[in-house]
């Protein structure tokens, strides 16, 4: 980055930080000045890495001019923001889109689940695959925290039965070791994005070596 | 017939998806082009998603055009959104995404802000974590313990203090356990959980049940 | 006593930032540990590797995961330089395309500095974004070239580089693992779900740590560098201390600020109710 630019980027981080304090006119300066980019920078590189080279790939040399057709539809998106006697006619690339997805739903995505599930009944059809007896009795007490914790979602049965009510307990202590871990990192990781701030501020800003 | 025929349109391209993926000679069968019919499906579905790359642009227009128009507070920074978008978008396309004149404003304003915004989270956990982590039943017992286990596992001083040679590897030893065994199995009751709602919703959707999707009449 | 849950925010704020810049100027040099289930897989994996072997990064962060990704990026890429990887990056985010492309040249001006070869086209090259989501990433397994449309990041065909001539399709005799810089969705799943048979590696924001442990243990993912401490274990493993070794001594007394104010906020708390209840009777 050029000089000019490091300062941009400081008094912008600055401008930022002035939030924490109250909202003001620096911050919703900065804040109108993300918006845009971020949305400028989607547009051109759709346009640059996408539109253009699979209209030169595709329509130029392999004549698929059929492509334009779903181009076409794509464009029908817009409607949305007429009135409603036009913005009827983006159903048309939503149902497109939302039918894509439905038949991957139906077809290839599942399987990273049927992985997971399988792998959490592993202490229960293959228990000598790992051979020493600590993975053994870990693989087991998988089983047992993931049942319990996937009992603690019969809403319906837990009521009336004692078994899926007590393990929907023990479950809810399982989920809430989940959410402390998942805590305990996200403190992690909010730190880390401060602390990367805050190294370019002294470093590439202030000039003070770290 | 304004959702039955867009109704009609998902269903073609659910089952022309399943077919792709599902049946071998489908899945493999090969256009005079040698491209993969699958493939060449994929490729007219994302030409499709750059036909509406502009949506939030217009979108951003019509809002903050609409903040100018009616002279509403701030309309000023909303005229300076507009021109920014509209300059942005315009040198993008003329010239390139690596171009030094579109890449300047990006490198110096939007990566510095987009870091930034996201570094206030530090504060807010902290502030959050002050505010709202009460300890008051055997739940939040489970984990604030489990919480402060991880957090001094994931730094040089919690192993300095409780190391990995130690009882139980230390810190570090237990935060492994815990994200290997409890906190795994609880994600992935979650993660099945989770997956068969969308599979309950994504059949509703198929079946016509479920049409929110395709906005009111 | 009672008024220790009730602090003003700002002063939170201060107090956050003062305990963090301290560290950051003056550290206190607390060693780092290798997280064996982890980082260390990471590490071996490429240190596995044979010169020539092609490995893939996928950039599936913005930048407001810079500062954990980033370095973990530049360090991972440092190591595959040094053993003669080849390298191919793609990006399923747009916002993140352009980091990555800048954090790798930074890479390549320090590997030229030390007589390592990082020449851009035959030792590495960057694709960057490409619009399509996973179904476009999947298409590039079977005809990487078309689904890219032959252009790279620089829009330059694909033809004119040596390494990306020989990378027609990401099957396992090219590719010789992935490694996702994921910072949320899309990212990881585009991977478990269409790459199934494929190393995947994961660099991971902390804060999804907790659950990309589980693909962990269900074997969809091999090792995870986790936030910045990953990227700090990875700098040490590589031998090149960078910016992840710098800041954890900030990290730990940040981490210890958090552990203490959840416990003032908590003590305040109960005593509070106790002098609730004793008002009370």
């Amino acid at each position: 980055m050029s000089t000019t630019q490091i300062w941009v980027a400081a008094l912008m981080t600055l401008a930022c930080y002035s939030y924490l304090y109250k909202e003001n006119v620096f911050f919703r300066f900065a804040e109108h000045t993300m918006i845009p980019i971020a949305v400028a920078q989607a547009v051109v590189t759709t346009y640059h890495q996408t539109l253009i080279p699979y209209k030169n790939t595709y329509i130029v040399k392999q004549g698929w001019w059929w492509m334009w057709i779903f181009f076409a539809a794509g464009v029908l998106f817009y409607t949305r923001l007429l009135p409603a006697k036009y913005s009827w006619l983006a159903r048309y690339p939503i149902s497109m889109q939302v039918g894509w997805t439905l038949g991957s739903y139906f077809s290839i995505a599942p399987r990273p689940y049927v992985v997971q599930m399988l792998d959490a009944i592993r202490a229960l059809y293959n228990p000598a695959a790992k051979g020493a007896y600590l993975m053994r009795f870990e693989n087991l007490l998988f089983f047992l925290m993931f049942a319990t914790a996937m009992m603690y979602f019969f809403f319906t049965i837990g009521g009336k039965s004692k078994l899926v009510g007590v393990a929907g307990q023990w479950g809810r202590w399982i989920l809430m070791v989940g959410f402390g871990a998942s805590f305990g990192n996200t403190v992690q990781g909010r730190i880390s994005l401060f602390l990367g701030r805050l190294s370019f501020l002294l470093t590439s800003w202030l000039k003070i070596k770290i | 017939m304004r959702k039955e025929v867009p109704f009609i349109i998902s269903l073609v391209f659910a089952v022309w998806r399943f077919c792709l993926e599902a049946f071998d000679k489908m899945y493999n069968y090969k256009l005079p082009s040698g491209d993969l019919l699958r493939n060449a499906s994929a490729y007219a579905m994302t030409f499709l998603m750059c036909g509406a790359a502009l949506l939030g642009t217009l979108n951003l227009l019509r809002i903050h055009g609409n903040n100018i128009r009616r002279r509403r507070a701030n309309w000023i920074f909303s005229a300076y959104l507009l021109a920014l978008l509209i300059w942005q978008i315009a040198i993008g396309i003329a010239t390139s995404h690596t171009g030094a004149i579109y890449k300047w404003p990006y490198d110096a304003a939007y990566l510095p802000l987009d870091a930034t915004m996201f570094s206030l989270l530090a504060f807010y956990i902290a502030s959050a974590a002050y505010r709202a982590f009460r300890v008051r039943n055997i739940d939040a017992a489970v984990m604030l313990v489990v919480a402060f286990l991880v957090m001094l596992g994931n730094v040089p001083i919690g192993q300095a203090v409780w190391g990995r040679t130690a009882f139980l590897g230390g810190f570090e030893g237990v935060k492994n356990w815990i994200l290997r065994v409890p906190n795994a199995a609880g994600n992935r009751a979650l993660t099945l959980g989770i997956f068969l709602g969308i599979m309950a919703t994504q059949s509703r959707m198929l079946l016509g049940i479920e049409r929110r999707h395709l906005g009111q009449d | 006593m009672e008024r220790f849950d009730q602090i003003n925010p700002r002063v939170i704020y201060l107090l956050l930032a003062v305990f963090l810049v301290f560290p950051v100027l003056k550290p206190i040099g607390m060693p780092i540990s290798i997280d064996p289930q982890l980082t260390q897989p990471v590490f071996n994996w490429i240190e596995g590797l044979k010169p020539g072997d092609i490995v893939i990064f996928d950039v599936a962060y913005g930048g407001g995961s810079d500062s954990e990704l980033g370095p973990q990026l530049k360090a991972w890429f440092y190591h595959c330089m040094r053993k003669g990887v080849k390298v191919v990056g793609v990006a399923q985010w747009d916002t993140g395309a352009p980091l990555a492309y800048t954090a790798v040249k930074e890479v390549v001006a320090v590997l030229e500095s030390k007589g390592i070869s990082a020449k851009e086209g035959t030792d590495w090259a960057y694709v960057g974004y490409k619009a399509g989501g996973a179904t476009v990433f999947r298409a590039m397994q079977d005809d990487f070239w078309k689904a890219c449309g032959n252009t790279d990041w620089n829009q330059k065909n694909f033809s004119q580089s040596p390494l990306l001539a020989q990378v027609k399709k990401w099957d396992k005799a090219t590719i010789k693992g992935f490694i996702c810089y994921s910072a949320g969705s899309p990212g990881i799943p585009t991977y478990t779900t269409y790459f199934p048979d494929q190393d995947l590696y994961v660099g991971d924001v902390a804060v999804q740590v907790a659950g990309t442990s589980n693909l962990l243990r269900a074997g969809q993912v091999k090792g995870i560098l986790a936030g910045l401490a990953g990227a700090a274990q990875y700098e040490k493993l590589v031998g090149v201390p960078g910016l992840g070794v710098k800041l954890m001594d900030a990290q730990s007394l940040g981490h210890l600020v958090v552990i203490l104010l959840v416990v003032l906020g908590n003590v305040g708390y109960r005593l509070k109710m106790r002098a609730g209840k004793k008002r009370a009777a």
